[in-house]
C-alpha cells in the first residue's frame, strides 16, 4: 500500500523535526532612493457610514517593496480601506499616508505614483480596450501609453469594444491600466477575480517582476490560499478590524501541523501522552492523529516503537488560520495580535 | 484621440447631439412649412387676434401676421426652449452622477486629476454641446429665412444665444444636485421639476396678477423670447443673470463634490 508520507513536506516553511523558526526573515528588499517612508501607513484609520462602522481603528505599515495581502471575507472593510487610500472616500477618524503623502491633501501626487485596480471594476463599455487605455494614459500625462507588451502577455484583444469582452478580459484591461505606468505602488482590489488559471499564472509573474523592480504591491482577496502564493506578508481583516498582520511563514508556524499515523494494531493508551511538541492526540483504534506545535522528533520516535503502516503529515493551510480567526468560537481570540513591524 | 475628459465627454454626447439636432431641424422645418398657409389665411389671423388676452399671452403674444411673431408663438414660447433645457438637464444630471452609478468613477478618480478639473471639463463639454445645438438652431432659422420667411439674421442669432443661455442654469442645477447626491435620477427629476415650475410661473404670471411678482424669479422670464424676437435685443442684464446663476450653481456643485465620498 502506497504510503502517503509527506513528512515535512519540503515545500517552504520548516521541515518537521527542526525547531519551528521564529518569523522567518525575508531578504531585505531593494529600496528606492529617498523612500524612507512606508509605502502605506495607517494610524487609527476609521470609517463609519452612519452607525455602521466599515473600518475601525486600523494601524498598519506596508513596507516599500513588499507584496502585502489584505485578506478578509466580503464586506470586511477591504475595499473601504483601499478607497480611502485613493481619496475616493474620506476617513471619519485617523490618518492614512501613501508614499509619505496625505491622499486628502496631495491626492494628485499620490495617484500619479499609484496604480489601482478597483474591486468592482467598471469600464467605459462603449470604448475599445485600446481607446480606454489611451484615455487613461492621456490623463496620466502620457505615462503608460505603451500597452502592447502587457496586452500581448495577457492575450487581450485591444480592438474589441469592452462591452463585448468577458469578465476575465475586462479584468485584464483593469490590470493593464494599473500596471502600464509602472507605479511605485500597486493597489489591487481582488485582482484575480474572473481570471482563468493560465492568466493567474501570468499575473503572479507580473507581481514577481514588480517586486524585482522594487514596486510595492497591496492586494486584497477573500481567498487566503491564493494570496499565500503571492504575498510576503498578510493582514487579516474582519468586521472592519485588522485582526493580525504577519509573515505568511510565521502565520503558518503558529498553526499546529497534523501528523496522521496508522499502525498495525492499536498502540497502547498513553503511548503519545505528554510528548514534547505534541499538542493533542486523537485516537481511533489503529489510527492516531497528532497535532504538533513543536518538533516532530519525540512523536516520531515514540511512533517508531510500534509497527507503523502509513505516515501522513499535512502542512497547515492558511485557510485553517482564516477560519480559526474568523470563527466565532473562543478560538477566535486565541492568537495574540502582532503589530506590523 | 481621447486626450482629455472634455474630449471624452464630447464623444459620449455625439449621438445625443445628433439626435437633438435632427429633432430641432425638423421642428423648425415643420413650422416654416406651415408659415405660408398661415400668412395667407386672414381668417386664422383674425381668429388669433380675437383670442382673449390671457390665451395670447400664453403663446407669446401670438402675432400671427408676421413671420417673427409666428415663430415666437410656435417655437420660442415652449418647444425650443424646453428642448434646450431638457438637453442641459440631462447632461448636468449625468456628468458626475452617472460615473458614480456605473462605478467608472473609481477608474477615473484614481488618475492624477483633481475633482475640480474633472467637473470643469465636463461642464465645458456640456456648454460646448449646447452651443453646438444653438448653432444648429441658428442654421435652421437662417435656412428658413432663405426659404422665404422674413426673419432678420441678427434677431435669429440673438434668440439662439438667449436659448443657449436659458438652458445653462437648469443644467447647472441638475449638476449641483447630482454632485451633492451622486444620484442621477434625483438630479434629473428635481431639475426637471424646477424647470416645469419655472415655466409655469412665467406663463401664468403673465395672466394671473397674484403671480406677477413671482415671475421675476423665473429664468423663463429673464429669457423673454418675445422681447428678443420683437427686436429689443438680448439685454445684457438678462444674459448676465442667466450666466451668473449657472456659474453660482456650478460653484455649489464643485463644493459639494469636493466634500463628499464618491460612489458611496
Amino acid at each position: 500500500m502506497a504510503a502517503r508520507a509527506r513528512i515535512g513536506d519540503g515545500r517552504g516553511g520548516h521541515p518537521s523535526g527542526m525547531p519551528a523558526p521564529s518569523p522567518p526573515g525575508r531578504p531585505a528588499r531593494r529600496r528606492r532612493p529617498g523612500s524612507a517612508d512606508p509605502a502605506i501607513a495607517l494610524r487609527g484609520l476609521t470609517k463609519r457610514y452612519g452607525r455602521r462602522a466599515a473600518l475601525v481603528d486600523v494601524d498598519l505599515d506596508v513596507r516599500r517593496g513588499e507584496v502585502f495581502g489584505f485578506i478578509g471575507p466580503n464586506g470586511a472593510g477591504k475595499t473601504t480601506a483601499i478607497r480611502l487610500l485613493l481619496d475616493l472616500i474620506r476617513p471619519t477618524a485617523g490618518t492614512a499616508r501613501v508614499l509619505g503623502l496625505d491622499p486628502r491633501r496631495d491626492g494628485v501626487a499620490v495617484r500619479r505614483r499609484v496604480g489601482y485596480l478597483p474591486g468592482e471594476l467598471a469600464l467605459y463599455e462603449d470604448l475599445t480596450a485600446r481607446e480606454l487605455l489611451a484615455y487613461v494614459a492621456a490623463l496620466r500625462d502620457g505615462r503608460g501609453r505603451d500597452v502592447e507588451p502587457l496586452a500581448e502577455r495577457l492575450a487581450l484583444e485591444l480592438d474589441r469594444p469592452i462591452r463585448t469582452l468577458s469578465k476575465g478580459s475586462k479584468q485584464k484591461v483593469g490590470l493593464i491600466q494599473a500596471f502600464a505606468h509602472a507605479p511605485e505602488l500597486l493597489i489591487l482590489d481582488e485582482p484575480t477575480g474572473g481570471l482563468d488559471p493560465l492568466v493567474q499564472h501570468v499575473f503572479a509573474q507580473m507581481l514577481d517582476e514588480a517586486r524585482e523592480r522594487g514596486q510595492t504591491v497591496f492586494l486584497s482577496s477573500h481567498v487566503l490560499s491564493e494570496v499565500e502564493r503571492l504575498a510576503d506578508r498578510v493582514g487579516i481583516v474582519r468586521d472592519g478590524r485588522l485582526l493580525v498582520v504577519d509573515d505568511v511563514g510565521a502565520l503558518k508556524a503558529r498553526l499546529p501541523r497534523r501528523l496522521e499515523l496508522r499502525f498495525d494494531g492499536a498502540p497502547p493508551a498513553g503511548a503519545f501522552a505528554g510528548l514534547d511538541g505534541v499538542a493533542a492526540v486523537e485516537r481511533d483504534g489503529a489510527h492516531v492523529t497528532l497535532a504538533l506545535d513543536g518538533p516532530a522528533d519525540a512523536a516520531l520516535k515514540a511512533a517508531a516503537r510500534y509497527r507503523v503502516l502509513t505516515v501522513a503529515s499535512r502542512e497547515p493551510d492558511l485557510d485553517d488560520l482564516f477560519l480559526d480567526l474568523l470563527g466565532d468560537g473562543p478560538d477566535a481570540r486565541q492568537h495574540p495580535r502582532q503589530d506590523a513591524a | 484621440m481621447l486626450g482629455s475628459i472634455l474630449a471624452k465627454t464630447l464623444r459620449d454626447r455625439r449621438r445625443g447631439l445628433l439626435g437633438w439636432s435632427a429633432g430641432l431641424v425638423g421642428l423648425v422645418a415643420l413650422v416654416a412649412a406651415y408659415w405660408p398657409s398661415v400668412r395667407d389665411s386672414p381668417d386664422l389671423q383674425r381668429f388669433v387676434a380675437d383670442l382673449p388676452e390671457a390665451v395670447r399671452a400664453l403663446v407669446g403674444q401670438a402675432d400671427y401676421t408676421t413671420a417673427v411673431g409666428f415663430l415666437a408663438a410656435e417655437l420660442f414660447s415652449f418647444m425650443v426652449p424646453l428642448l434646450f433645457v431638457a438637453v442641459a438637464i440631462g447632461m448636468g444630471a449625468r456628468a458626475v452622477a452617472a460615473e458614480e452609478e456605473r462605478g467608472t468613477i473609481d477608474l477615473l478618480m484614481a488618475l492624477p486629476i483633481t475633482r475640480r478639473r474633472m467637473l470643469l471639463e465636463k461642464v465645458a463639454a456640456g456648454v460646448l454641446v449646447l452651443v453646438a445645438l444653438g448653432l444648429v438652431l441658428l442654421a435652421a432659422l437662417l435656412a428658413a429665412a432663405a426659404a422665404g420667411m422674413d426673419l432678420p439674421a441678427g434677431r435669429m442669432a440673438q434668440i439662439a444665444l438667449a436659448t443657449v443661455l436659458l438652458a445653462l442654469p437648469f443644467g447647472a442645477l441638475a449638476l449641483a444636485i447630482g454632485c451633492a447626491s451622486g444620484a442621477r435620477g434625483l438630479a434629473l427629476g428635481a431639475a426637471a421639476g424646477a424647470a416645469v415650475a419655472a415655466y409655469m410661473v412665467d406663463a401664468l404670471g403673465r395672466i394671473v396678477d397674484g403671480l406677477a411678482g413671482w415671475r421675476d424669479l423665473s429664468p423663463f422670464a429673464w429669457y423673454a423670447s418675445d422681447e428678443v424676437l420683437a427686436g429689443d435685443g438680448l439685454a445684457l442684464w438678462r444674459a448676465a443673470l442667466l450666466v451668473g446663476v449657472a456659474a453660482a450653481l456650478t460653484a455649489v456643485a464643485l463644493v459639494a463634490l469636493e466634500r463628499r465620498d464618491l460612489g458611496a
